[in-house]
C-alpha cells in the first residue's frame, strides 16, 4: 500500500469503450462550450448554467493510468474521451459543443485497493 | 490522503456520497448509486477439482465466501495474484465453499442479478446495508467479499483493505483457524 504518494488508479470502462464512438479531439479554444476540466478540487464539468461537477480526486494526484469516461449528450449521443495518465488537476479535456448530460466511469485507488463507478448526471 | 479506507479528498467516503460537498459552489451529482445491469451474464465460478472435492464433504452450515470481481478492476487481479494463492493454500479454505461472482464491468457495481444467483441474493442484500461498512451500500464497490452461512449473513467488505482487515480474519474466526 503505497500511502505515501497516494494515486487513483484508473481503470478501462470496456462496456463503454465499445459502444460510444471517441469525443471529438477540437482545442478547448474552438469548442463553444468549455471542456471538462481538472479543477482544484476534481474533474470539474462545465454546465448549461455553468455550475460546476467535482470529481472526488485529492489534491496533488495524477493520474497514473488512462481512465476511459464515457460522455453523454442532453440529444442522447454520447462519446468517450480518455484521460490520459499523468491528468493533473486543471487539466483541459475538449468534449465537443453538446451540452453534456451525465459522465460515466470508473476510478480504483490504490491505497486501499476499492473502485468506484461514477455516475455525474448534471442538471440543467 | 487516505489513510484508513474510508476517506476520499479529506472527507469520509460516506459523506461524500450521502452529503455532497457542502458549502462549495458546485453541484456534486455522483452521489446516487447507479447499478446498471448491461444484460451481460457471466456465470459464477465454482470451485473445482480436489478444492471441489473437499467442498462437498463440507458440511451444509459451513461458512460460504462470495467474491465479485470485474475484468477491468485492477485490485481484483492484484487480490487473484497476491492473496488468493494465500487463500487457497490455507487451512480455511478447507473449511468454508468459495463461488467468484464475475461482473461484466465496474459500471455494474457489484450488485446486480445478473452477477448474484437467485439462491444467493439474500447474502448481496445483507451485504447491501450492512452499516458497519465505512461506506455503503456496498454492493457499488469492488471488489466485493462477503462471508456467509446458508441463510445466515456473516461479513461483507470492499476492497483488498476489506479482505485484509475485515474479511480475512472473519474468516479464520469464522472456520476456527486464527
Amino acid at each position: 500500500m503505497n500511502r505515501i504518494l497516494p494515486v487513483i488508479l484508473a481503470t478501462l470502462w470496456a462496456g463503454a469503450a465499445q459502444a460510444a464512438e471517441n469525443c471529438t479531439t477540437a482545442s478547448a479554444a474552438e469548442a463553444k462550450r468549455p471542456p471538462i476540466q481538472w479543477q482544484a478540487d476534481g474533474l470539474a464539468v462545465a454546465a448549461p448554467n455553468g455550475r460546476l461537477v467535482l470529481w472526488p480526486m485529492r489534491p496533488g494526484m495524477k493520474l497514473n493510468r488512462e481512465i476511459e469516461t464515457e460522455i453523454s449528450f442532453a440529444d442522447r449521443s454520447s462519446c468517450v474521451t480518455r484521460l490520459p495518465p499523468g491528468t493533473e488537476r486543471g487539466a483541459s479535456i475538449p468534449v465537443g459543443q453538446k451540452s453534456i448530460k451525465a459522465i460515466d466511469a470508473a476510478i480504483c485507488h490504490d491505497d486501499d485497493g476499492l473502485c468506484v463507478p461514477i455516475h455525474i448526471e448534471l442538471r440543467p | 490522503m487516505i489513510s484508513s479506507g474510508d476517506r476520499i479528498a479529506g472527507m469520509s467516503r460516506r459523506s461524500l456520497v450521502t452529503h455532497g460537498m457542502v458549502g462549495l459552489p458546485v453541484l456534486l451529482a455522483a452521489c446516487a448509486p447507479t447499478q446498471v445491469d448491461l444484460g451481460h451474464v457471466i456465470p459464477p465460478t465454482y470451485a473445482t477439482g480436489e478444492a471441489a472435492a473437499k467442498e462437498a464433504a463440507l458440511p451444509a452450515s459451513a461458512p460460504m465466501l462470495f467474491m465479485v470481481t470485474a475484468p477491468d478492476c485492477p485490485p481484483c487481479r492484484e487480490w487473484k495474484d497476491k492473496y488468493k494463492p494465500v487463500f487457497e493454500k490455507s487451512e480455511a479454505r478447507a473449511r468454508l465453499r468459495f463461488i467468484m461472482l464475475n461482473s461484466f464491468s465496474l459500471k455494474q457495481g457489484s450488485g446486480v442479478d445478473s452477477i448474484w444467483p437467485a439462491e444467493y441474493r439474500w447474502a448481496r442484500d445483507a451485504a447491501r446495508v450492512d452499516n458497519r461498512a465505512p461506506y455503503l451500500p456496498l454492493t457499488k464497490y469492488s471488489p466485493l467479499f462477503v462471508l456467509a452461512r446458508p441463510n445466515q449473513y456473516i461479513r461483507g467488505a470492499t476492497a483488498i483493505r476489506g479482505w485484509t482487515e475485515t474479511i480475512w480474519p472473519a474468516i479464520q474466526r469464522e472456520t476456527g483457524t486464527a
